[in-house]
């Protein structure tokens, strides 16, 4: 898909014109939000576009006074974009309950460039119970009646649904898109999906759509992929990265990361009643490590994906700092081992080194091809 | 020259803490041998609950302040996380804490004798806490079950009550179910009521440090904080409570300071350097002293906010004549008291916190703050930093040091200490030639 793939590429890379236009556009506004925990169907039906805040992966020295350095290198790096003014169209700033970090970035940039609209949402950690669908359900409601306050219009349980249906379509474009790199022909490179998934977390949803099917209806008979990888880590964003990865002979083919299966899960019909729906996809979706207490799921979730999609070597981007990811590592790594997929962890931060990571990841791979 | 200003005298009811925390430690190692779960998690919060099956808990760290004083062995706890893959990210409290796990003494008493606990219960409000126990559970194979702390803004926080108490219910139905034990909910609300008890009676005595001069100072508090870990829900607890509740109002009364030079009042944010014992008295050598903490106050302690953000402390159920006449009495107060009224809890939101720090230090006469930038616990100080930025909109004095609570190779002693000398000489104090502390005692 290369004339697609530079269309969501460019989209990416030129987000904040993309959200201006829209803005000119449609007369509408425009929420950043932080965390996908956050049902951004609330948003869509009141009329808002919804716009994920990515880092910018350069050099920053304004976030000292509000994060220390030893806090996670994506929260810092959100933090510096608004700081320096790089998300000024925005008109609200919301985030659903995750981890400490994302928290300080939220607090930092309300309390220091005050904008129109700002909430918190409490999003349950403990999302297998049934007591965390009752309380998202609430917390849903509420955060509706608060966008309702603040657009100066009721929202109706039609342009709920609509949202819904929006978004449903969504994830079923995205499940198919992820399906053709299944196969030993892959369909999508691992940087074209995770252009397609980046950009689909600061476009209009319903455009997102027209273009991902355009994108599937192309001819595309696939490439071999000789060597097949799997990114875990919590946002990878960084598309010059996957880049590199294949362009040293493999392809990454599928990823357990927000910015990748994490965001779009799957498109189970989950409940007629619209808040249960949406709650029901928040708490069902694989869960990040904060939302994965007592029993994990997250090993059995990623022996599955590796399954799935024939993985022969996994690469764990963990952002600095980041304790969550960190717990987790030691546990995913083993289970990996336990079926034969040996793994990489990369450090990033807020700048990534590609030379230093190039000869890191050569490496791995001159050790997978050995045991291929 | 001896330069004392004050009189001072040690604490009496110290031996008798002294003992009970020695009751409690040997208490919670009979415990299965009596027929009674041993658990894991906990730290304390929400103790009551476990009472109804009469499990004991102590977090996952009974032996933390024994690897603190012994530096070979804590390094080791910190090799030990490296090799097996858990980076330096995670809280490193925990890391000793699971480290004391696989190296295998977790669990073994002094006298001993190995044992397994028959369950954890985590109360999550830190994720790395809460993650942390979830490597236990791995580790020992036992029945584990997390309940969420959640973080809710004011005005939506019956949702979260409301999550709680449901939550709480169900931890219960866990408990029977995995102990084969019928769950006693006379025990349950004796415990609540003791709970609140213990928790208000420490923030009444946090209150009493606003005297001039302070009748206590941080590391006393830091000792009796041993007995809110083992759970404020029980009576011998709270008995202790009251007698230093007593004592330290008579302290007020009688002008008896904790530091007898006291001249200069501060406010230490952020968990100390465990392994450093004198960290917490430097000051004293400037006739300064550390009063306490929003973190070591809001962590056992029962407060709530006026309008103006000043800290208040609430009536316990019986001082309102709250009659909790079952179950779901004492768990809807529970969750009241988690979710009203635990500034540790807020805590994990960074603009409450930021407050509740100005206001403290207003109404506790504090002239200096000290900010810990603890990369050893990630939770109890993200706000720091902006902690920072508010003292000085207030031109409150602060000092900020970045080091690690509970890894001695991330403090540098030297930079800090002469850090906190330039510090208190900017406060207007300077070094004393001798001073007496009043405190004699073994912490």
């Amino acid at each position: 898909m290369t004339g697609l793939a530079d269309k969501f590429q460019q989209t990416v890379e030129q987000r904040h014109s993309y959200a201006r236009k829209w803005k000119q556009r449609t007369g509408g506004r425009v929420v950043g939000y932080l965390c996908t925990y956050l049902p951004e169907e609330v948003l869509y039906s009141a009329g808002v576009l919804p716009v994920r805040v990515m880092g910018g992966h350069e050099p920053q020295d304004v976030t000292e006074p509000h994060i220390a350095g030893y806090y996670c290198a994506w929260c810092r790096d959100t933090l510096a974009q608004g700081v320096l003014g790089r998300y000024d169209y925005l008109d609200g700033l919301v985030t659903a309950h995750s981890c400490m970090h994302i928290r300080q970035t939220f607090h930092s940039w309300v309390k220091h460039h005050p904008i129109p609209y700002s909430y918190y949402m409490y999003m349950p950690g403990q999302v297998h119970t049934p007591q965390a669908e009752e309380c998202l359900c609430r917390e849903i409601e509420a955060f509706k009646c608060s966008m309702e306050e603040w657009v100066g219009k009721d929202i109706s349980e039609d342009a709920i649904r609509d949202a819904i249906q929006v978004y449903g379509k969504h994830r079923r474009l995205m499940g198919e898109l992820y399906q053709g790199r299944k196969g030993a022909k892959v369909s999508f490179s691992g940087a074209e999906a995770l252009s397609v998934v980046l950009s689909s977390q600061v476009m209009d949803k319903g455009e997102h759509n027209q273009w991902l099917e355009e994108a599937l209806s192309a001819p595309s008979s696939g490439v071999d992929a000789p060597l097949r990888l799997m990114m875990l880590g919590s946002v990878i964003d960084d598309v010059a990265l996957v880049e590199l990865i294949e362009s040293l002979g493999a392809m990454v083919v599928t990823d357990d990361s927000c910015t990748g299966t994490r965001y779009f899960g799957d498109n189970t019909p989950l409940h007629t009643d619209p808040y249960t729906h949406m709650a029901r996809f928040q708490l069902r979706k694989p869960p990040c490590p904060i939302k994965d207490m007592e029993e994990r799921r997250r090993p059995a979730h990623v022996l599955s994906l590796a399954r799935d999609y024939g993985v022969q070597g996994a690469i764990f981007v963990q952002e600095k700092f980041c304790d969550p990811h960190a717990s987790d590592f030691p546990t995913l790594r083993v289970a990996l081992e336990q079926v034969d997929i040996p793994s990489l962890k990369l450090e990033v931060d807020v700048t990534t080194p590609l030379g230093q990571l190039r000869t890191r990841i050569e490496a791995f791979m001159e050790m997978l091809q050995v045991e291929v | 020259m001896l330069r004392t200003e004050y009189p001072t005298r040690p604490l009496e009811c110290w031996p008798k803490m002294k003992e009970l925390r020695r009751t409690l430690f040997r208490e919670y190692w009979e415990n299965q041998d009596k027929g009674n779960p041993l658990m894991l998690g906990g730290y304390g919060n929400l103790s009551s609950l476990p009472s109804g099956v009469d499990g004991r808990g102590a977090g996952l760290g009974i032996y933390y302040a024994r690897v603190m004083r012994d530096r070979d062995l804590l390094l080791k706890c910190h090799q030990t996380m490296d090799e097996m893959g858990y980076g330096p990210e995670i809280c490193a409290t925990l890391r000793v804490n699971l480290a004391s796990m696989f190296m295998g003494f977790q669990m073994r008493s002094p006298k001993g004798k190995l044992y397994k606990p028959d369950f954890i219960i985590e109360f999550h409000i830190c994720d790395s806490q809460s993650k942390s126990t979830q490597i236990a559970w791995e580790h020992y194979q036992i029945p584990y079950f997390v309940l969420e702390i959640p973080l809710f803004p004011p005005e939506r926080v019956e949702t979260g009550k409301d999550y709680m108490v449901a939550q709480m219910d169900a931890c219960i139905r866990w408990m029977e179910k995995v102990t084969g034990k019928e769950y006693d909910d006379e025990k349950l609300i004796k415990a609540v009521y003791n709970e609140w008890d213990g928790r208000v009676l420490w923030s009444r005595v946090a209150e009493f440090q606003k005297a001039t001069p302070a009748p206590l100072d941080q590391k006393m508090f830091n000792s009796f904080a041993t007995l809110m870990m083992w759970g404020p829900h029980q009576q011998p607890v709270t008995e202790v409570l009251w007698e230093l509740y007593d004592e330290t109002r008579q302290r007020v009364d009688e002008g008896i300071a904790a530091v007898s030079t006291e001249r200069c009042r501060l406010l230490h944010e952020g968990q100390p350097p465990w392994f450093h014992r004198a960290f917490l008295r430097y000051p004293n050598l400037y006739g300064a002293s550390y009063l306490g903490s929003a973190y070591l106050w809001g962590l056992w302690g029962a407060f709530g906010a006026d309008e103006d953000g000043t800290w208040t402390v609430p009536l316990t159920p019986r001082e309102r004549g709250t009659v909790l006449r079952n179950r779901e009495d004492a768990l809807r107060s529970l969750a009241d008291l988690a979710l009203d009224h635990s500034p540790i809890v807020t805590s994990h939101m960074v603009a409450p916190q930021v407050a509740a720090t100005v206001k403290m230090v207003k109404d506790w006469h504090v002239d200096g703050v000290v900010l810990h930038i603890d990369r050893g616990c990630k939770g109890q100080s993200a706000a720091n930093a902006e902690t920072r930025l508010a003292l000085r909109e207030e031109n409150i004095p602060c000092m900020v040091y970045e080091s690690n609570n509970a890894d001695p190779r991330e403090f540098s002693e030297a930079q800090v200490m002469d850090r906190m000398d330039s510090f208190l000489e900017s406060l207007g104090v300077s070094r004393l030639e001798a001073f007496s502390s009043g405190k004699d005692e073994e912490d």
